[in-house]
């Protein structure tokens, strides 16, 4: 129940709003006859100028007062502005940012694919793996800062050819190996300290110990490479390629030890011995090479068997064409021709049909694009599309 | 005045939303307001310390959990804020038996027609809440600073049309000229 005050607060309040009850308005009528002070409160209480000068007042104060704690304490009406301004500059932040990084995606897409369209021919260029194990990206336009910062002495030869001059490191130990290899795409050459100079076909590697003051240097290829080796007595060359093992004083060989392909070392000059790798028996005998020799290692049931034949002179152009910068094929079927497009070309091959009985013969240089490539094979039967990177065959 | 649910006030409060410490303002300023007149005898400045009680409230670094504990710390802080108001202004002006004196000369009667006054101004305040903030300006002009339609038309730069327009709605939002008790009289006991 409310006190006497507030319950005639109250009548007067609903008395301006014209809500009283009959009762109510009797109840009031006889407060307002109990004094003159109630009389009066009631006629300036229901005056409607009163009234309404009194609420202007109170939210005059309500205002001025709001305002006061505004100025005193700022913080909470100046922050959203300032934060609003903030995140404007965030999301421009961040739309700058996007747009920058969409752009140089989208340049790099649109450069990638004008240049690395897949008819591109391979260039020189190799990864060297030293003692460090950091993989080094050799090609022309790394060559000065190479030479400039660690030292990597790459020549350029008249006809574009790169050859990387390897450094004796008399001080590394004995049986540590640095790595050079090719990708797809990629040919490379190099000299060794001994004056050996070999060249990379793409996706080859060799293996040749840092240090070359021992008496007998190990070298281990794969894929193809063509060596010339220098006279020697000493120090003894031994050469690892897949299952075969090479010794040679000196002389020129083109070794191919490609896993598609059974490894075929072709002696060109000179002289060297071929053994298969050393098995749990005695080391089986060896066989003398000489200029124009050809040992095979054709996997047979029964393992691996060496075989020797010779090659006929014309065919020796052919086996040297990817060294001299040539693309050369003889009465070649359409996969070795394909193997051989696929790692210059950086290309995958897919077959869709079989194209076995073709033959084709093609003498182009190797800057030749791979559509012109292959529009001279297709004149000699199949169909060949390309699509980006890849190569499809079909009948 | 917006209408938000007690949580969104109060998470809003914590986090110092302008919306969230106005609608804190609005509503509790009259009761602190009250409070602050009454513990300081109508003091001229009443209005400091009510704004200095809500400084106090927003610059609170602690969270509050609930509307009540808001209310509480408004109430606890507004006593004590009069209480120094109170100490300091004995210090300066009064010696502490002049103001028993004053509060024992006041009588009964003045009290008892102080608080009718207040209990109907406060019903009325809490109607005020009901009107637009283009009737509160209009009203503040014509009656707090006395001005004059074609005044406040220039002013807010409306039409002297549209000051009278919004004056009589003014009137019926507060429900000052309506001939007969409408059904919304029972709203009112809500309030109460």
């Amino acid at each position: 129940m409310m006190n006497k005050s507030d319950r005639i607060g109250t009548l007067l309040f609903r008395y301006v709003r014209k809500e009283l009850t009959q009762d109510e308005e009797r109840e009031l009528t006889a407060w307002r006859y109990a004094s003159p002070e109630n009389e009066s409160l009631f006629q300036e209480k229901t005056d409607r100028e009163n009234i309404l000068s009194d609420l202007a007042e109170y939210l005059d104060a309500k205002d001025r007062i709001f305002q006061k704690v505004k100025s005193s304490y700022p913080g909470p009406w100046r922050k959203p502005i300032v934060d609003r301004r903030l995140r404007r500059f965030q999301i421009l932040g961040i739309t700058l940012f996007l747009m920058v990084v969409l752009s140089a995606g989208l340049y790099f897409i649109l450069n990638s694919r004008k240049t690395d369209d897949g008819t591109q021919p391979g260039r020189y260029q190799a990864v060297l793996v030293s003692l460090d194990g950091i993989p080094r990206f050799l090609d022309d336009f790394h060559r000065g800062f190479l030479l400039g910062s660690e030292g990597i002495r790459i020549e350029k030869m008249g006809n574009g050819e790169l050859l990387y001059i390897v450094p004796n490191d008399t001080h590394a130990p004995k049986d540590k190996y640095i790595m050079l290899y090719t990708l797809r795409g990629g040919l490379f050459s190099l000299m060794l300290p001994d004056g050996t100079r070999v060249w990379l076909n793409a996706q080859s590697s060799i293996k040749y110990p840092a240090n070359f003051s021992q008496d007998s240097i190990l070298i281990t290829v794969g894929g193809e490479t063509y060596m010339e080796i220098a006279q020697r007595a000493k120090p003894l060359l031994r050469i690892n390629a897949g299952l075969m093992w090479i010794e040679s004083p000196g002389g020129q060989l083109n070794i191919l030890s490609y896993p598609e392909e059974p490894t075929t070392l072709t002696q060109i000059a000179g002289s060297a011995t071929v053994r298969q790798t050393p098995g749990r028996d005695a080391e089986p005998a060896g066989v003398f090479l000489r200029p124009s020799d050809q040992a095979k290692l054709v996997k047979q049931q029964m393992g691996v068997n060496l075989k020797s034949v010779s090659v006929p002179p014309g065919y020796i152009q052919e086996i040297l064409a990817w060294k001299n910068g040539q693309i050369f094929f003889h009465d070649a079927n359409v996969q070795a021709v394909m193997h051989t497009l696929s790692r210059w070309y950086d290309a995958d091959i897919f077959y869709k049909g079989d194209l076995a009985d073709q033959k084709y013969n093609l003498h182009l240089p190797n800057s030749t694009s791979l559509l012109l490539v292959l529009s001279k094979l297709e004149r000699q039967g199949g169909h060949f599309t390309t699509q980006g990177k890849t190569i499809t065959v079909s009948k | 005045m917006l209408h938000l649910s007690e949580q969104r006030v109060i998470y809003g409060f914590n986090r110092k939303e302008p919306a969230a410490i106005t609608w804190i303002y609005e509503t509790y300023h009259r009761d602190v307001l009250s409070i602050v007149r009454k513990s300081t005898d109508g003091s001229p400045d009443a209005e400091d310390l009510v704004a200095d009680i809500f400084y106090k409230l927003i610059k609170h670094p602690g969270r509050f959990e609930r509307l009540k504990k808001i209310e509480y710390f408004l109430y606890k802080t507004a006593k004590n804020t009069c209480l120094d108001y109170l100490k300091h202004q004995l210090v300066k002006k009064l010696k502490s038996d002049e103001v028993e004196k004053y509060y024992q000369d006041i009588n009964e009667r003045e009290l008892e027609t102080a608080d009718i006054r207040e209990k109907f101004d406060q019903l009325m305040q809490i109607a005020s809440a009901e009107l637009s903030s283009p009737c509160k300006q209009i009203i503040q002009l014509s009656y707090a600073q006395g001005l004059g339609n074609r005044e406040i038309a220039e002013k807010l730069g409306l039409s002297e049309k549209t000051i009278a327009n919004l004056k009589t709605l003014a009137m019926k939002t507060l429900k000052l000229v309506m001939e007969r008790p409408g059904k919304n009289g029972f709203l009112m006991f809500y309030f109460l």
